[in-house]
This record gives structure tokens, sequence and C-alpha cells, in this order.
């Protein structure tokens, strides 16, 4: 192990991405492994990367300079509270937590110390969500009116083993905890603050205690309305899918992970702006290493460049960091739903 | 042995489209029947392609059972390129790290897993992969078969964790014991270029990476990308030439395909479903029709 190392904790499948693509970034001897499983860690060690049982353990040792947190939703809290208490400067999978209460005291806790957390809301890094943002601030369009977002893909099937924490909501699992924190990160990011939720509906498909789809109703403060559906168990996808339709005051739009449509613009007064905006969400910015996708990547030169490795500088066409007070209202909202669904 | 030119790849009938989520949907759909794919490879095979490249999903099993069954397109060789990424990180989804591993000792038998696993401790990497190779490469049994790539979410992660082994041995394990042409697909060229050159030794690897007038992904810069093409030290596969229709400029491409030579590119990887746009593409690609070159 090298004097100071960036720490993932939990090898599931998000710590194996993590992992991956930081030792692409910065090499694998530099990133180490906390995990409670024996199992895991052999598994870890012989792909070539430091482990560690535990996080006091890694804290005792020292020399970790930063943390990525990929544990189950459930134990997020309690690893960001003594990551944070440390001084660890941290990323961590969205959702923040599983509880609004828990969420606050983070977000407090960081307020307090001035440790920098990020959350991992990746979607915000794709360039046609980007743009999107940049049409709405910008005004090119006139107000937005109204919208309607999706997220739809086949996460789970009838052969999925469901049995666990991914079919448990309140474990973190269903299309809620899944697909909700990514789609409502982005419905706030972009329209502002929600101050009402309505006509929330869950149908059960495969999950014995989770929605697989959900539909739901949101009003923001600035007047704009949004309807939202979001399915995990949808067959006809080969993966997820992520889209947007904006109903303008001078046109709609529609969006999704990969393009952006001028779907009806008969009058554009900014013609110039938006078009700027769209021809630069064209192609996706390159990374230093590519992996999964651009947005991965981008999101950890992000936390890398917030981190002190100036070497990943950003810019604004390469996305937005979440921070722990995003990751706090997303975690609102998805309380706010689950009330709206219970009152329905 | 070596690759044509011109090669076909399928993009299209998994329904994968880096532009548009909905063209992928609807292509999806469209290629889940096998005489829709066999259609397409049929215009890509009378355009005068003579090399197929595609992924080891399950929907070509019956695809290739009807071309083995009826001996159809002669002469095409086949690429697969292993493994479908999607189906393992399902799995992993499922089972976790751990689980994935143990569920695929079971599949692959642990016996084998266990001989293979001491054979790999004593530097017969190839042994382990050689096996998850088989497995792999089951539905093209009995198919001309002139090259295996890995893919780019293999090798990628096999390179950002230093895995030579891996690497060396699925090259030792296509090569020696298949007697075909292994290859790499990669999103980061440059680096691949040195790993496979300098750090595993191997000599002019087949590397298949994205090149194109607009620099989509081509990692970590347009500029980056093209000087290690040029260095012509890898066998190069020039893919994603149109980048998924996001920025076709048909004179860069035009100029690109009569470059290649100077450009260190030995091969244009494309996919499209319709007739008209696979015969354009080879004609530019082979220089044919030079006045006629619109897409």
């Amino acid at each position: 192990m090298t004097d100071e190392v960036i720490m993932i904790v939990g090898g599931g499948k998000m710590g194996l991405s993590h992992a991956a693509l930081l030792a692409g970034y910065i090499g694998a001897s530099n990133v180490l492994i906390c995990d409670s499983s024996r199992a895991t860690r052999i598994v870890f060690r012989g792909l070539g990367f430091c482990v560690v049982r535990s996080v006091e353990s890694a804290l005792g040792s020292g020399g970790v300079r930063a943390a990525i947190i990929a544990t189950p939703t459930v134990s997020h809290a309690e690893v960001l509270e003594k990551l944070i208490g440390a001084g660890i400067p941290c990323l961590v999978e969205k959702p923040l937590t599983l509880d609004v209460g828990k969420s606050t005291a983070i977000d407090e806790q960081v307020a307090n110390t001035g440790v920098y957390a990020q959350v991992g809301f990746v979607l915000r890094f794709l360039s046609s969500f980007i743009a999107l943002k940049k049409i709405v601030d910008s005004g090119c369009l006139g107000r937005v009116l109204s919208y309607k977002a999706s997220m739809r893909g086949s996460a789970v099937g009838p052969s999925s083993n469901l049995s666990g924490w991914r079919g448990d909501s309140g474990l973190g699992g269903g299309c809620l905890n899944e697909y909700g924190p990514h789609l409502l990160d982005l419905c706030l990011n972009v329209f502002g603050e929600v101050c009402a939720v309505e006509n929330t509906i869950g149908e059960s498909k495969f999950s014995p205690r989770a929605d697989d789809a959900i539909w739901t109703r949101l009003h923001h403060e600035n007047g704009i309305r949004g309807q939202i559906h979001m399915d995990w168990a949808d067959q006809s996808l080969r993966k997820s899918v992520a889209q947007f339709e904006v109903e303008f005051d001078r046109g709609r739009i529609s969006v999704d992970q990969s393009s952006l449509d001028l779907v009806e613009v008969p009058e554009v007064t900014h013609a110039g702006e938006l078009e700027r905006i769209i021809s630069q969400s064209r192609v996706p910015p390159n990374v230093h290493f590519y992996l999964r996708g651009e947005e991965f990547s981008l999101q950890l030169e992000a936390f890398l460049a917030n981190i002190g490795y100036r070497e990943f500088a950003m810019s604004e066409y390469k996305g937005e960091c979440a921070l722990v007070k995003d990751g706090l209202a997303v975690d609102q909202l998805i309380s706010d739903i689950r009330e709206s669904e219970r009152r329905n | 042995m070596s690759f044509g030119r011109v090669i076909y790849g399928d993009n299209q009938f998994l329904g994968v489209n880096h532009a548009s989520q909905d063209i992928a949907k609807r292509l999806h759909a469209e290629y889940s029947s096998t005489d829709r794919i066999i259609d397409a490879l049929g215009h890509a095979y009378d355009s005068g392609i003579r090399d197929f490249m595609f992924t080891t999903h399950e929907r070509y099993e019956e695809v290739f059972a009807e071309i083995t069954r009826s001996a159809l397109f002669p002469g095409l060789g086949f690429i697969p390129c292993v493994p479908y990424a999607h189906k393992y990180w399902t799995k992993i989804s499922d089972l976790g790290v751990v689980g994935f591993a143990k569920a695929t000792a079971s599949e692959l038998g642990y016996l084998n897993v266990a001989s293979t696993l001491s054979g790999a401790l004593t530097g017969r990497a190839g042994s382990l992969l050689g096996l998850l190779l088989k497995v792999e490469l089951l539905m093209t049994k009995g198919l001309p078969v002139r090259g295996v790539f890995l893919q780019n979410a293999a090798f990628d992660f096999a390179m950002a964790m230093n895995q030579q082994w891996a690497i060396r041995g699925f090259a030792d394990y296509v090569e020696g014991t298949l007697g075909v042409v292994p290859g790499f697909i990669t999103m980061n060229h440059r680096r691949a270029e040195e790993f496979l050159c300098d750090s595993i030794e191997i000599k002019n690897p087949w590397i298949c990476s994205n090149y194109n007038p607009a620099g989509f992904r081509m990692n970590p810069s347009s500029e980056d990308v093209c000087n290690s093409f040029s260095t012509c030290r890898s066998n190069n596969i020039a893919m994603s030439i149109f980048s998924s229709g996001r920025h076709v400029d048909k004179f860069k491409i035009n100029e690109i395909a009569e470059n290649s030579d100077r450009l260190g590119i030995k091969s244009f990887l494309f996919g499209s479903s319709k007739r008209e746009n696979i015969e354009e593409s080879f004609n530019m690609f082979m220089l044919k029709n030079n006045q006629q070159r619109a897409l």
C-alpha cells in the first residue's frame, strides 16, 4: 500500500465498478477495498487491490486520502458519519440514505466540518441532460410549462433473485430507490424545488416488498408541473433509459441519455444560444479513462478534481457535482412520494 | 491470417445506438427475428463484405444454426467478441461479486475450474480463460471463425487493473489453441497500444477503437488517438467512424478512407440495417465510386 490511497467501502457490483475505473486513473495499488466479507476481500486481492476489513482499521492505519462509499444504502449514514468525522472527503453512491432524519444529520455534519462530500447522481454528467438544464436556465425557449419524466429499464425480471435487499424497499430495493434518485435529482436540479407530490400509484410485478413501477405528479415551487413514471421491470428494454419531454412557452423538446431533439420549436428568439447549447451536447467530452460510459468517468474526474487532483479540471460542459444537500433533497422527495402513495 | 478492409458490425441487431434511445428500442424489437438478422447479413454479403464481427449474444444462436444448416454466405468470416458484458453485469447485480464467482464455477463444473485454476497458479493462465472462452464460443460451432476479440468492457477492465496474465492468457489461447487472430476492443487506444505492445509484448496486436472526425469516444483526445493509430505498432480497426450518426462529415470520412494507410487504419468496422447504406459505406471504404460519395 502506498502512502495515500483512495478507499472504496463495499465490494459489491458498484464497488467493483468504482474500483476498476479508479484503478484506470490512479493505479490499482493506490486503491484500497474495504469489505467485511473475507471471500470478497480474497476476490479483490486476487485482482491486485489492497484490502481491509473495516473502516476503523483503514482509518487507524492512516493514509486514506478520500473514500468512495458503495455499501448497501442502509449503511451509508453510519459509514459517512465515521469518514466525515475523520475529515475524509467522500463520494457516496445514491441514494444518500433511506431516512430523511439521517440524511439531515449528515448534511449538518458536512456543514459543520466543511468536509467535501459528493453524491453519485451520475446522470448529471450526461451531455444531453447538461444541455437540458442550460436550455431551461437560459430561457431561450421561454418558461417551462410542464414536463414528463420517465426512467425505464429491465434491471429486474421474472428470473431475478429479489428475495434479498433488492426486492425490499425498506432495505434500499425497488424502483423508487434504484431509479428514483437519478430521475428525481434531475427533476430537482433542472426544474427547481418541489412543493407538493400527488396522485402516486405503485405496482409490484416481481419484488415481494417493493414497487417495480411507480407513477406520480410533482408540483414545483415555481409553478412547473411534472408527471413522473419509473419502471425497472420493463422487459422491452435492453438497458435503462431516462427520458424527459419538456413543454416551454415557445416549443417542446425531448431528451434522453444520448440525444436532445427539438420536437416543436416554431419561434425561437435566441436561436444562436439554443444552437450553441445543442451543438455542444452532440458529442460527449472525452475522458482520461473510459470504462463504462463518459458519465462515470466525468463523475470520478469531478471528485478527483475537488479533492486536489488538479490534472482533472472540470468545466461547465462536463457536468455539475451533486452534494450532500442535493442527496438530502432527493431523500425528502422519495419520502414525500411514499407518503403520497400511502394517501392514495 | 488477417481481416478484410471492411467488417460488418452488429450494434443494430442488439439495439445498441449511441445517438438515440428510441432508435435503439426499435432496433432491439425489430431484430428479435432471426430472419431479419439473416436478411441484413445478406445485404452486407451481397455488397461484398466478407467479415462479420458480433457479440456472443444469445440472439445469434438461432441465426448461426440456420446459417450452418442452410450453408448460407460461403466465404464469410466470423469474428466473435467476448464476453457479452451485459449478461455478466446482470448476474453480478443479482448475485453479488462472490455469488457470481460461485455461480460461474458451478456452471463450468467445480472440478474443471479447480484444475484450470491450479493451471493458472502455475503460470498456465490460458487454461482458465480457455474454459470460459469455450463456453462463450459454443454458438460459433461449425462456423469459419477468423478471430476472437475481447470486448472493451473486459479489456479496459483488465487493463485498468494491470491484469497482464489475463490478456496474455486470452491471446495465447485464441492464437495457440483456436488458431485464429486475437483482438482487443478499447475506448482508450493509446493506453491499449502501450499496454499490449510494451507491457505484454504482443507484436502488432489487432486493436479495434473509435476513430471519427467528431472525436467521439476518442479518449483521452482525438489528437492522442490519431497519433497512436499512426505509429502503426498495432493493426488498427477503426469503428464508430460515423459517430453513431451524431456528426457525419462525408468529406472528412472519405478523406480518412483515402488516407487509411498513412493514418494507421487496416480495417473499417461499421453496422447498418439498410441495404443502400451498407452498399454506400462499403464502396466508400473500398474507395469505389469516388464520384458518388453521398452517404
